[in-house]
C-alpha cells in the first residue's frame, strides 16, 4: 500500500540516487575526458571535431548509462562508443565531400590547415612539433583501412593492449593481431619510401 | 664503396631493412609522446568541455524512475496475461457440436432400422445375398431341365 509519506520517501530516494549518478558522471568525465578527445583526434585528425565528438561521446555514455552493464571497463566503454563516433564522423565527411563537389554544400574552410592554436597553450611550440610529426604518420597511414588505422594508433599511439583493443572494437585478439600485422608491414614500407619524419 | 661491394645481396637487404626497422620503432616510439603534446590544452579548455558536457546531460530529459519502470513491466504483464487469458477462453459453445453428434446418432440409428439387420452384420448379409442371388440360377436352371427330364419320358410315354 502505497501511503502519501511513502510516495514522498520514494521520491526522496529516487532523488538522491539520481544526484549520486549526476556527480558520479562528473567524475567519469573528468577521469577520461583526456583519453577520450585524444583518442578521437588521432582518428579524425582535427581538433574542433574532437571536441565536439569528445562532448557527444559522454552525451551518448550519459542516455546509455542504464545500458552499460559492467561487462568492461568504462573507459574501454567510453573509447568503443568514441571509436564508432569517429567512424561515422568520417562517413559524414565522405557525404559532405562529394556534396560540396557537386554544389550542393558551400565549401567550408581548410579545417586542418587553418586549425587555430589557443595563445595561451602551454608550450605552443611543441604542440606545433608534435601536430607536425603526428601529419606525417597520418600520411603514411592513408593507404590503411579504417580499421587498420584505428588498431594502429590505439596500439601504438595509446599503447593499449591487444585485447584492449578487442575489447573496444569488438573484434578477436586475432583479428586485432592480424590488422595489425598488416597495418605494421604497410607503414614500414611507406616509411622506407618516404621518410616521415 | 668497397665494404658494400664486399656485402651479399642478403647483407645488404638486412642493412636496408635494419635501417627501416630503426626509424620505425623509433616513429613508434615517440608516437605517444607526439599524441599526448598534441593534444595538450590549458586547464581551461578541459573545464569548458566539461561545463558544455554537464550542460548537456542536464538538459536530456530526466531517466524514468524505478518506480514508474516497474509501474509500466507491471501494465504491461496485466495486458500480456489478459490477451493469454481471452485467447485460451473455451473453444466454441458445445452445444452445436453436441447436437451435431446426436443429429449423426440418430441418422445412424434410423438407418440400421431400416436395413432390418444390425449394421455389424451387414457384411455377411450382403455375403448371404450374393450367395443366394448366385445359387438362383443354377437352382432354377436345374428345376427346369429335371422337370424337362421328368416331362421327357412322359411325353415320349405319350
Amino acid at each position: 500500500m502505497e501511503t502519501a509519506l511513502t510516495t514522498a520517501l520514494n521520491a526522496a530516494l529516487a532523488k538522491e540516487e539520481e544526484a549520486i549518478s549526476s556527480t558520479r558522471f562528473d567524475e567519469i568525465v573528468r577521469q577520461h575526458q583526456r583519453r577520450v578527445y585524444r583518442v578521437l583526434y588521432l582518428l579524425v585528425k582535427d581538433s574542433d571535431a574532437a571536441d565536439t565528438l569528445t562532448q557527444e561521446c559522454f552525451l551518448r555514455a550519459y542516455k546509455n548509462l542504464g545500458s552499460f552493464r559492467g561487462e568492461c571497463r568504462i573507459e574501454t566503454w567510453l573509447l568503443r562508443i568514441a571509436v564508432n563516433l569517429a567512424r561515422d564522423h568520417g562517413k559524414s565527411r565522405r557525404v559532405s565531400f562529394w556534396k560540396r563537389l557537386i554544389g550542393l554544400e558551400e565549401a567550408e574552410g581548410n579545417e586542418t590547415t587553418s586549425r587555430q592554436i589557443p595563445g595561451s597553450q602551454p608550450s605552443a611550440e611543441r604542440v606545433l612539433l608534435a601536430r607536425e610529426h603526428l601529419a606525417g604518420v597520418w600520411a603514411a597511414l592513408t593507404d590503411l583501412s579504417q580499421q587498420q588505422r584505428t588498431i594502429f594508433l590505439l596500439r601504438f599511439a595509446e599503447e593499449l593492449s591487444l585485447a584492449e583493443i578487442a575489447a573496444i572494437l569488438k573484434l578477436s585478439v586475432g583479428t586485432v593481431k592480424a590488422h595489425l600485422f598488416r597495418a605494421t608491414a604497410k607503414v614500414r614500407e611507406t616509411v622506407r619510401e618516404k621518410p616521415c619524419s | 664503396m668497397q665494404l658494400t661491394r664486399d656485402l651479399s645481396n642478403d647483407d645488404l637487404a638486412e642493412i636496408v631493412f635494419a635501417g627501416d626497422q630503426e626509424r620505425l620503432q623509433r616513429i613508434l616510439g615517440a608516437l605517444p609522446e607526439w599524441a599526448h603534446a598534441a593534444t595538450e590544452h590549458p586547464d581551461a579548455f578541459w573545464e569548458r568541455q566539461q561545463a558544455e558536457i554537464k550542460k548537456r546531460t542536464d538538459a536530456v530529459p530526466q531517466r524514468s524512475s524505478r518506480w514508474v519502470v516497474i509501474a509500466w513491466a507491471s501494465a504491461t504483464a496485466v495486458v500480456l496475461l489478459a490477451t493469454l487469458l481471452l485467447r485460451s477462453s473455451p473453444a466454441p459453445p458445445p452445444s452445436i457440436v453436441q447436437s451435431d453428434v446426436d443429429q449423426e446418432l440418430l441418422l445412424a440409428v434410423e438407418q440400421s432400422l431400416q436395413s432390418g439387420v444390425p449394421q455389424a452384420l451387414e457384411p455377411a448379409a450382403l455375403l448371404a445375398d450374393e450367395i443366394n442371388r448366385s445359387a438362383q440360377p443354377i437352382l432354377t436352371s436345374h428345376g427346369v431341365s429335371k422337370e424337362n427330364q421328368n416331362e421327357g419320358p412322359r411325353n415320349e410315354d405319350r
